[in-house]
């Protein structure tokens, strides 16, 4: 970086800033995109050409979709499934990730493997045998269903990350606390566990995410309207012939506000587990 | 390295072993999740194959041996769909590529408001995909969408274009909203990659005299190569196997310009309720990605990561 | 108290690597007792048997005749201290000195405290007991991990290369500081390192590792002096010894450079290929009438050492390092006579075996050096 920008004039500069502008404003259109449309007057949304800014601002939309449609109570399994989706998936991870990544058993490699390539697998081959498989345990429309179903998303990357937070600790450390006379379990909790605090948060946020963004398992495995998740309710707004646009902006942004909120504020942790999750293996 | 296993008591059964204690606690602590994975991922794996051979009469599967194969090989709708599918995924991972590393290069630079700025890069990675869908869709939108109205105010077109009901387009379409969905995971993974080249080769190169792009060309991209290869690998599997946008923006059409396999898959099963033959597509789109998986668990290897 | 005992004590990885080879060796109560070899020479998994953390393969290890191949450390009475210290990075310097006593002690909080705060002061970190890790230099690092160790109160100590991470100053002064606390607390120490010099100057005995084989135990000067093998020469003493090939016959070695009249001090009759060493110490500038054999060398490399100078040489195709005194002073390229007397140099079989040792000023009223190789 100093060698960067050691040599680099004036003028660069500026451009680099002009381009960090420029592409932060591209990236970010669409999301307020969303926001300027669902607060616009509603015949503001049908003008041809269309105005970007909104000349006249109201909360309409907000307030149809709030009477007029499910959506709080959407909103609510969202998080709900969302929830006990990252709580499921972290128990499971934080023991898998401390087994895999600290001790060396017989078939440690090759189910580990298996673990991370089956973050891979393609969700249409795996959803027509859930879809029984929920049903045959009258699992189909309920929330544990479809937590259940989700661990197929979040449980292979969070292992693979806190795995990798694991690794991090240093061997002798463990050992000195088994000199220290702790037993397995204790080495894990005592001192393997509150090591691992900043791995931990990365996964609960990615398991929140995955969860909360998933689409085609809520689409095929909740099919009573009280109990679609956010992603799947806004298909509400997109009638056969027709899009109601306003109040389908105003249900995106409220699905995408918490994640992106969320998001922002612990981005520190979450880039970290990706990053060592996927690149480190 | 943890503690290893007895070696004399090789012979035992696994069972025998796992009651002496004698295999590593390690055990243990991956039970729960290996018997999850296994309920949820082998078990319908299995099944699918088992689909495939067999179709649907009233409430009886009926074993067709590999006439679902036969049936989606012969198809009129295969070739266009692989067509659409490696379209779909070499340009989208390509103009991933292209575009992460260009913004994973600006963020390792110093500018202020740094870590909010590559907060708000990211953001499209956190939009659930059905919303940006939707607002790519609204985007595109032929007479209200914000897009024609900006090319038509710089002077681009002047007529407004229907981006999603003109079959050679569409596909265009779809792909530059799947860009701007993926690119910041390849941007946070080559900027990861960035943060830990050593400095001193820029410092090395710098003394001797080579400029800016031989510094890119011989330092920066030869110790990116073993986390643009994860990358690239991770993010064509995901790709190939991503279609909420085609599934939400298009459904496929205009006449099936858009259909790529895991939507062909999907509604082959949920529209048209054809399991057997929905399984068998399944089977050889799972048997393609097989080939990259492969790929990827060597490329990790090779970077020298005890997997 | 504890006497620890290896008896045909092997560890094979994953089937197939050996990591320690057939080992016997005991470490008598109260002893300090160095294993030294290169990295990958068995050193850190012997300790680690020793501690409970591995197991043997097969064999026996003891500790005061009792089989405890089977026991997990905490039943062992050892305390250790490891490389990188590893302290618990989210505890206080109390916490990490206490943590130990609460799982194999039966005392309170307070008393707890109490022992920490002494062992604080023995080694004088008593400021710092609130502290944690991160805040602490190497230095002190190094102090917490002992005092984690001491405060347990333990009958066996083993160290694992625990110097190697501090600067060359800290490194030695550390050196005496250890070898004084093992001293005053008289508990059996088993000290792990890869640098010879801590080897010869911290333990009562040096057992030097080879490949997972045991090559050699006996006291500094016995193994500096008395080495079993070309392996154990070469590994002790610094800088490395010489070694000029040659060929032993009716008491003479003679080499394409020197010859060496070994008649009587042979350790065990032997006709044939030789290899002579010689350490750099040993060779002297010839004086005008010297009665040693010689050598005739070139000068490439002068290292000015200050007490003393160190001479890399060419005599034909053989590279000799010689540590000379700091009056003598060659020019590169210079010729130079070296003498070495007959006494100091070690004669080494075909197979790398000593055949003679070298003249060791306290070697006489010890019992016989318990070479391993020789079996």
């Amino acid at each position: 970086m100093s060698a960067i920008e050691a040599s680099e004039s004036a003028l660069m500069r500026r451009a680099r800033y002009v381009l960090i502008a420029v592409m932060t404003v591209v990236i970010t259109f669409p999301i307020l995109w969303i926001f300027l449309s669902s607060i616009k007057q509603p015949d503001a949304l049908f003008t041809s050409p269309p105005q970007v800014f909104p000349r006249e601002v109201t909360l309409e939309h907000y307030r149809s979709i709030i009477t007029d449609s499910l959506l709080l109570r959407y909103l609510f399994n969202s998080i709900v499934v969302a929830s006990l989706t990252t709580l499921v998936s972290l128990l499971l991870a934080v023991f898998a990730g401390y087994g895999w990544g600290k001790f060396d058993f017989y078939g440690a490699r090759t189910t580990s493997v298996f673990v991370l390539v089956s973050q891979m697998f393609p969700v249409v081959v795996l959803i027509i045998p859930l879809f029984e498989l929920l049903s045959r345990f009258s699992m189909l429309n309920s929330y544990q269903g479809l937590v259940f179903a989700y661990l197929v998303y979040t449980v292979p990357l969070s292992t693979w990350m806190l795995k990798g937070f694991f690794e991090g600790i240093p061997e002798n450390v463990l050992r000195a606390a088994r000199i220290d006379g702790l037993s397995e379990l204790r080495v894990f909790t005592e001192i393997a566990l509150p090591l691992v605090v900043p791995g931990i948060a990365a996964t609960a946020i990615y398991a929140f995410i995955m969860a909360w963004q998933e689409f085609f398992f809520a689409l095929t495995f909740m099919q009573e309207d009280s109990l679609k998740t956010l992603p799947v309710g806004l298909l509400g707004f997109v009638g056969q012939y027709d899009v109601s646009w306003g109040a389908l902006m105003a249900a995106s942004f409220v699905t995408v506000l918490p994640v992106t909120a969320l998001f922002l504020f612990l981005q520190r942790y979450f880039i970290q587990g990706i990053a060592s999750g996927a690149v480190k293996g | 390295m943890a503690t290893s296993t007895n070696q004399d008591s090789k012979s035992d059964t696994l069972v025998d072993r796992l009651l002496d204690g004698d295999i590593s606690v390690g055990v243990w602590f991956v039970l729960p999740t290996l018997l999850i994975m296994g309920v949820i991922l082998i078990y319908p794996l299995v099944r699918t194959v088992w689909l495939s051979f067999h179709v649907a009469q009233g409430s009886q599967y009926v074993w067709v041996g590999l006439q679902n194969y036969i049936d989606v090989l012969e198809s009129d709708w295969l070739g266009g769909v692989i067509f659409n599918t490696v379209l779909w995924t070499g340009l989208t991972v390509g103009l991933q590529f292209a575009v992460g590393i260009a913004a994973a290069m600006l963020l390792n630079t110093k500018f202020r408001g740094r870590a909010f700025v590559r907060g708000l890069w990211l953001v499209p990675w956190v939009t659930p995909g059905i919303v940006a869908a939707l607002v790519w869709k609204w985007m595109y939108h032929p007479q209200f969408g914000v897009l024609n109205r900006f090319l038509t105010d710089i002077g681009l077109t002047d007529s407004y274009i229907a981006w999603l009901s003109n079959p050679d387009l569409a596909i265009f379409a779809i792909i530059l909203a799947g860009v701007w969905k993926g690119f910041p995971f390849s941007m946070i993974m080559y900027l990861a990659g960035l943060q830990s080249i050593n400095q001193d080769l820029y410092r090395a190169a710098h003394i001797d005299g080579a400029p800016w792009y031989a510094r890119f060309w011989h330092v920066t991209l030869p110790q990116l190569r073993p986390v643009l290869k994860v990358t690239i690998l991770l993010t064509t599997i995901w790709t190939f196997n991503y279609f909420v946008l085609v599934f939400a923006m298009t459904g496929g059409g205009p006449a099936g310009s858009t259909d790529i396999l895991p939507n062909k898959v999907y509604t082959l099963a949920f529209n048209e309720f054809q399991f057997g033959l929905s399984s068998a597509l399944a089977i050889i789109m799972f048997l393609i990605l097989m080939v990259f998986m492969v790929f990827y668990v060597r490329a990790l290897k090779q970077q020298g990561e005890e997997l | 108290m504890s006497e620890l005992r290896f008896d045909s004590v092997s560890k094979v990885y994953s089937g197939t690597t050996v990591a320690v080879d057939d080992l016997d060796l005991t470490i008598e109560d109260g002893e300090f007792v160095v294993l030294v070899g290169p990295s990958g020479c068995g050193k850190t998994t012997t300790l680690e048997m020793i501690a409970g953390l591995q197991k043997p393969t097969s064999g026996d290890f003891t500790i005061d005749n009792e089989v405890v191949n089977e026991h997990p450390p905490q039943e062992r009475g050892i305390a250790m201290v490891f490389q990188n210290y590893a302290l618990y990075p989210h505890k206080t310097v109390r916490e990490n000195i206490t943590f130990g006593l609460k799982y194999t002690t039966d005392l309170g909080a307070s008393e707890r405290d109490e022992k920490a705060r002494e062992v604080a002061e023995l080694l004088g970190i008593e400021q710092l007991l609130d502290d944690k890790p991160k805040q602490l230099s190497g230095g002190q690092q190094q102090r917490v991990a002992l005092g984690r160790a001491i405060v347990r109160d333990p009958e066996v100590f083993l160290l694992d290369e625990p110097l190697s991470n501090l600067d060359a100053k800290l490194r030695t002064e550390m050196r005496a500081e250890l070898q004084q606390l093992q001293k005053d607390l008289g508990v059996t120490t088993v000290y792990v390192t890869h640098d010879q010099t801590e080897a010869m100057t911290m333990g009562d005995r040096i057992a030097v590792l080879n490949r997972g084989v045991l090559q050699q135990i006996g006291e500094p000067t016995e193994v500096y002096n008395e080495p079993s093998n070309e392996f154990v020469a070469n590994f002790i003493g610094s800088p490395s010894i010489n070694f000029v090939p040659g060929h032993l016959e009716d008491g003479m070695v003679t080499t394409d450079h020197v010859s060496v009249d070994v008649t009587g001090s042979l350790i065990r009759p032997y006709e044939g290929d030789t290899t002579l060493g010689i350490r750099p110490q040993d060779l002297r500038k010839a004086s005008p009438d010297e009665a040693s054999p010689t050598f005739t060398a070139t000068v490439r490399v002068l290292e000015k050492l200050g007490s003393e100078n160190v001479l890399h040489l060419d005599a034909g195709d053989l590279e000799l390092v010689a540590t000379v005194d700091e009056s003598v002073l060659p020019g590169i390229g210079d010729s130079i006579e070296l003498a070495v007397d007959e006494e100091r140099v070690h004669v080494f079989d075909d197979e790398g075996k000593s055949i003679k040792y070298r003249y060791n000023p306290d070697s006489t009223d010890r019992p016989r050096s318990q070479s391993v190789q020789e079996q």
